[in-house]
């Protein structure tokens, strides 16, 4: 005999509740279930009428035919002690319970199975489809638009540092960007590049034409080909509208965002962050390779040698080594191996052509530049 | 504990009266005004034993909170009148075994229950109008639930139809199902109840008159602009 107790509870019209929490345990004949008040009820085998349910579906209930007492219990161990005890044909009872309270949860998880993938499915297309309109939309707007948005930008932006306006410096980089001109894929567009005073090893675009070049980054070139190589990149970034497709993107997001969750807030507007970060900051890696690549076939046409890419970006991988590839999905640019190893395979593609040196004074320049007074106030790097 | 229920129904609060040495737990923000012999003690951890953070966690997905408050006599007959964020009733349950309650209805309960999350299924969850997790209160004693509007308990034995966003709590031998209100899906919908929760088993079913959602949508128009 089974002399497990277990806990559960009884209805019946003779408590003053109607219900009571009881210990119920098996005799050879019956089921009985001792109350907390101390009452006693029993239930003969084969008088039970079983049935489950109740809040968490596996509570199992034992009723008598008329339905004046039922004893029922939630303990999982219940219904294969009461199969074990309770004869036969009660076992076959429970064993068929069983089965459909199983059938039942596998029912429930394929649902919720198909409804998980189906959400996957919706979240993948609906993102793609977002970065996929943006892109459309943005490359049927005029450039006149990304003139506005860059000028508008560059006006309230805290640059960093202090304009350099030494000719040497200005016009050295002028001349650069004036031969790459002529090879960029767009057609008339005016580039503006504004050189900052600050130890920042970086360059950036605006859409429209506007290009920050910081003196750290001049510093670090040593030839004029290595910057002419992060020119190149730059203006193919103005060129392939990335600005403006990152704006678009992240537009696109937010209100996607908005239109499934409502109005943001606390956590959910923290996970809607934190996917624009992920998702839009990948696919501005897959731009910074696009960008690479049409500033290495610009470097080309101009006649410039695109090695002075991949030096500079050996320096960097020097100085700065690269991102544990772990975290390279937070970075807004891909490693610099990957980027030196695609410039490689690119330029083994391209037709051979005898580059002409830039004739310029880069020592001249670079001695300008340190000659500077020290940046002011240093803000956070971007 | 002897209380006394006041103001019922739109407006009501519980009026606890405490011998000394006797405790109650209670929702954070219940308290409207207390008796000075009464301390105060805020933990993550029921009195009725189990509890911490994870079960502190568990509440505010459940929309509770993740702190409790345990209010303790120092002296005898302190009075302690406590009551719900929204407009509503409170009601009393002899709690003997266990209830689940819908996120911000409990309101109270003695120290020998214990105050749980539970989750009833990704159905429940999507569709009966509450929140994600339930409210799961075990043990015997007092319990004390509130509800936006009048709350009204049915003895269900069979089975019995709420409109969803309606329930308040109901006892772990009733299983509930969200299913269509009409036949036809257009009949549904177009009737205005779309979906409902059908009971089926045994037990005490506790509803609300109102659905603060419906009530929200409702008056959001009517009120002017800032």
């Amino acid at each position: 005999m089974n002399s497990s107790f277990f806990t559960g509870g009884v209805f019946s019209k003779q408590l003053e509740d109607g219900r009571e929490s009881a210990q119920i345990f098996f005799s050879p004949e019956a089921i009985i279930a001792r109350t907390q008040g101390g009452k006693t009820f029993t239930l003969r085998y084969d008088e039970c009428d079983l049935e489950m349910g109740g809040a968490s579906g596996r509570m199992v209930f034992c009723r008598n035919p008329d339905r004046s007492l039922t004893i029922f219990c939630e303990d999982r161990r219940f219904l294969r002690a009461l199969a074990e005890e309770g004869g036969e044909e009660l076992a076959a009872i429970c064993r068929a319970l069983l089965r459909r309270h199983h059938l039942r949860r596998f029912h429930h998880l394929s649902i919720l199975l198909v409804c998980v993938v189906a959400l996957i499915v919706a979240l993948v297309i609906g993102y793609y489809g977002i970065m996929a309109g943006a892109r459309a939309v943005v490359h049927k707007l005029p450039m006149s638009v990304d003139e506005k948005i860059g000028a508008a930008a560059i006006q309230s932006m805290d640059l960093m540092g202090e304009p350099v306006d030494d000719a040497v410096v200005t016009d050295t980089i002028q001349q650069i960007v004036d031969r790459l001109a002529p090879h960029s894929a767009v057609p008339n567009v005016r580039y503006r590049v504004q050189v900052v005073h600050a130890p920042f090893v970086n360059a950036f675009a605006l859409p429209g034409g506007n290009i920050v070049v910081y003196t750290g980054l001049i510093e670090q070139a040593k030839s004029p080909e290595q910057l002419a190589g992060i020119l190149a990149h730059e203006m193919s970034h103005v060129t392939m509208r990335h600005g403006m497709e990152r704006i678009a993107q992240s537009m696109g997001v937010t209100i996607a965002t908005e239109i499934v969750f409502g109005d943001t807030g606390g956590l959910v507007a923290l996970g809607g962050e934190v996917l624009k970060t992920t998702t839009v900051n990948a696919y501005s890696r897959n731009q910074e390779a696009e960008a690479d690549a049409e500033g290495v076939r610009m470097l080309h046409a101009a006649g410039i040698d695109p090695m002075g890419l991949v030096e500079f970006f050996c320096r960097l991988k020097e100085q700065q080594g690269d991102l544990p590839s772990s975290l390279t999905w937070i970075s807004t640019h891909p490693n610099h191996e990957a980027r030196i190893a695609a410039i490689r395979q690119q330029l083994a593609r391209l037709p051979k052509t005898d580059y002409r040196p830039l004739d310029l004074d880069w020592n001249a320049v670079v001695e300008r530049v340190r000659r500077l007074p020290p940046p002011k106030a240093i803000g956070h790097f971007r | 504990m002897n209380f006394e229920i006041l103001a019922r129904p739109t407006a009501a609060v519980a009026k606890l009266t405490l011998d000394q040495g006797e405790e109650v737990t209670c929702e954070v923000g219940a308290m409207i005004a207390m008796s000075p012999g009464l301390t105060v003690e805020t933990t993550s951890r029921s009195r009725g034993g189990g509890g911490g953070i994870l079960k502190g966690i568990k509440r505010i997905f459940a929309g509770e909170s993740f702190f409790l408050n345990h209010f303790t006599a120092n002296q005898p007959g302190q009075t302690l009148i406590i009551g719900p964020g929204l407009i509503g009733d409170i009601v009393h349950h002899h709690l003997n075994g266990t209830m689940i309650v819908q996120g911000q209805s409990w309101l109270a309960s003695g120290t020998n229950i214990e105050i749980d999350a539970t989750w009833q299924g990704f159905g429940k969850a999507l569709f009966s109008g509450e929140s994600w997790f339930w409210v799961k209160c075990t043990g015997t004693g007092d319990l004390f639930l509130s509800s936006f509007g009048a709350i009204y308990h049915i003895d269900v034995d069979g089975e019995y139809i709420v409109d969803t966003g309606h329930i308040v709590a109901f006892e772990d031998t009733l299983e509930f199902r969200i299913r269509k209100a009409n036949p036809s899906w257009i009949g549904s919908f177009m009737g205005g109840e779309g979906l409902v929760c059908q009971f089926s088993g045994r037990g005490k079913l506790y509803c609300q008159s109102h659905h603060p959602p419906n009530f929200g949508h409702k008056l959001g128009p009517l009120l002017a602009p800032r």
